[in-house]
């Protein structure tokens, strides 16, 4: 092999004549095909807006015809927990008292709320520095529009719907985890990690509830149930801490977290887990299956389930998705790592719907996208990821550039956010394990 | 309309050396011609904001095939006619070229981007750099690791003549 050998290869290549006669006129028809496309692509933009605006305004009609003035006041009557023992009360879960009003499954202070709505949370970080140094960790929060000065190097941020929450840089094992509304961060706490393994907050998808687990002395932690709307701890109970003597606390011990429980489990390495589940509003621990976990799951909304049929497919908090043309095709949708970059499909759990989203046309900065927020029932944040595949490696590299799309699940339709720069990356609450 | 004068032009006295480009691309007649007319459409909706057309046409054209590539790396392509391969024998010398033609078709996408452009095009680092939208020292990078792979592949491995061993 040496260079003759591409000059004489190139030279064949140049012997290709193609279709030189015809080709004007078929790139001319390919033009007129393209335009047609586009008008037409319009004019459905048009008619589905007017559509929907027409459908909003009935709506809007409808709604100040049937619905009373006055709404019921939300009552926030949160009995405060009293949780303290060291070890986890397992209670059988006890009957329904008998009350007229119909049976509530999980009788919750937060559903008599407005819907909730979030704002879609990041922080930029400068890339080709070192995320290990705090001199080049981020500042700033980007928290819907609005920028809020973190005032700390911070490593990690997350929200709900009362504000952003974050995890200033570590100067030793664990990080502070600090809150804020907008006005001046809080410390609200402490979570376990390390540098290499990270530090991850719980957050529900919908709702004011996170949940950390916290180290104390010599090697017990607890978990922190925390409500950013009440801007206290609203339970604190004990768990044996996993591993050796001074190994970090494992954040993979939270299974999901909502605006009403809090799953978790009372072991992460024996052979067996027991899965409890933490209840807000009453402050009572019960055992759960695992079937029973997975069918709340499957139950609640803004939740996606990826496989070939909606039957089949299973739970993923945060789904991957690639580009084909301007449609977006699910990646994985079986429990086994090796299968992660198949193309399958997604389903909004609850109603077995095909979640099919589409880019806008022409977008074609990237390639793969992962859910990365819900910003309401029907509006999720997908990040793209614009250099290269970061997929196809096996892991996910939260810090890579990218734009945000948002994209309307009822129509299917994505939209260009926040444009991300090649030299800006992001840091937010997407890591490894949220691929589980 | 005038743009469109200049769009036909251009297509006709650009496009055998476009389509150069785009079979080594793609190292197949039919889809080269279609990679072809792909990226002169695409850039026809741009043509009164392109400075250079000709740059802008061969950037599509390596973007494009990049992301067919991704489509269609996985899927098999049906053929009712059997393509020819040379026998060993023909394929032994250096100046038949069919074994380098081969380990080029293996390369990743931006590494055969890569060794076109700059072996076969013989275009600049800075030009091939450019047309890729990376750096000087990624086409570097990508041009040794190209070249290195083309020296393991097995295409291009000596052959040896059954008949010479006994």
């Amino acid at each position: 092999m040496n260079a003759e050998d591409f000059t004489l290869l190139a030279e064949r290549a140049s012997t290709i004549e193609g279709r030189q006669a015809d080709r004007l006129v078929e790139v001319h028809g390919r033009i007129r095909r393209a335009r047609r496309r586009r008008r037409l692509g319009n004019v459905a933009a048009l008619a589905m807006t007017l559509a929907l605006m027409a459908g909003t305004a009935v709506l809007v009609t409808a709604d100040k015809d049937q619905i009373p003035p006055t709404k019921p006041t939300p009552s926030i009557e949160t009995p405060t927990p009293t949780i303290e023992t060291p070890s986890p009360t397992i209670e059988t879960p006890s009957p329904p008292v008998e009350t007229p009003t119909p049976p509530v499954e999980t009788p919750t202070v937060v559903r008599g709320k407005a819907p909730s709505v979030r704002r879609l949370t990041y922080g930029p970080f400068k890339l080709g520095t070192s995320p290990s140094k705090p001199g080049t960790s981020p500042q700033t929060i980007h928290f819907g529009d609005r920028t809020i000065d973190a005032g700390r190097p911070f490593w990690y941020v997350d929200a709900t719907d009362d504000g952003a929450v974050f995890v200033e840089y570590p100067d030793a094992r664990n990080g502070g985890i600090w809150f804020t509304d907008g006005s001046a961060p809080v410390r609200i706490g402490q979570t376990a990690g390390s540098r290499s393994r990270g530090y991850r907050i719980a957050s529900s998808n919908a709702g004011s509830i996170l949940a950390w687990e916290e180290p104390t002395e010599p090697n017990d932690a607890e978990i922190v149930v925390y409500a950013t709307d009440q801007r206290r701890v609203v339970a604190r109970f004990g768990v044996a801490r996993s591993g050796p003597p001074f190994s970090p606390v494992r954040p993979e011990r939270i299974e999901a977290v909502y605006d009403d429980s809090v799953y978790w489990k009372t072991s992460i390495d024996g052979p067996r887990d027991t899965l409890m589940r933490y209840e807000v509003s009453t402050g009572t621990q019960v055992e759960v299956s695992r079937a029973s976990f997975e069918a709340d799951q499957r139950n609640r909304p803004r939740t996606i389930v990826v496989g070939k049929t909606a039957a089949t497919a299973v739970v993923k908090p945060a789904p991957r998705f690639r580009r084909v043309g301007s449609r977006l095709v699910a990646r994985g949708g079986t429990l086994a790592s090796s299968d992660r970059d198949y193309d399958s499909s997604a389903f909004e759990s609850r109603t077995g719907r095909p979640l099919e989203l589409s880019v806008p046309t022409g977008y074609t900065s990237a390639e793969d996208f992962q859910l990365v927020q819900w910003l309401d029932d029907d509006r999720l944040a997908l990040k793209a990821f614009i250099r290269g595949s970061p997929f196809t490696e096996g892991y996910i590299w939260h810090h890579e550039p990218g734009d945000f799309l948002i994209c309307t699940v009822s129509s299917g339709i994505c939209t260009v956010a926040v444009q991300g720069s090649a030299s800006t990356g992001i840091v937010m609450h997407l890591d490894d394990s949220s691929d589980r | 309309m005038a743009d469109e004068a200049d769009f036909d032009a251009f297509v006709v006295a650009r496009s055998p050396a476009l389509l150069r480009t785009s079979y080594l691309l793609v190292q197949d007649e039919r889809l080269a011609e279609d990679l072809l007319q792909t990226a002169l459409t695409k850039a026809w909706f741009a043509w009164k904001g392109i400075k250079d057309p000709e740059a802008y046409v061969r950037r599509i054209l390596v973007t494009t095939s990049a992301s067919w590539w991704r489509r269609q790396w996985t899927r098999e392509m049906p053929t009712a006619v059997l393509p020819d391969r040379p026998s060993p024998v023909m394929a032994q010398g250096p100046e038949d070229g069919q074994d380098l033609w081969d380990a080029i078709g293996h390369l990743p996408r931006r590494q055969r981007a890569v060794v076109v452009l700059r072996y076969m095009e013989d275009r600049s680092e800075a030009e091939t750099a450019q047309l890729l939208d990376c750096s000087v020292g990624t086409v570097k990078s990508q041009c040794a690791k190209a070249l290195a792979k083309l020296r393991l592949d097995a295409a291009l491995e000596p052959v040896v003549d059954e008949r010479s061993r006994s």
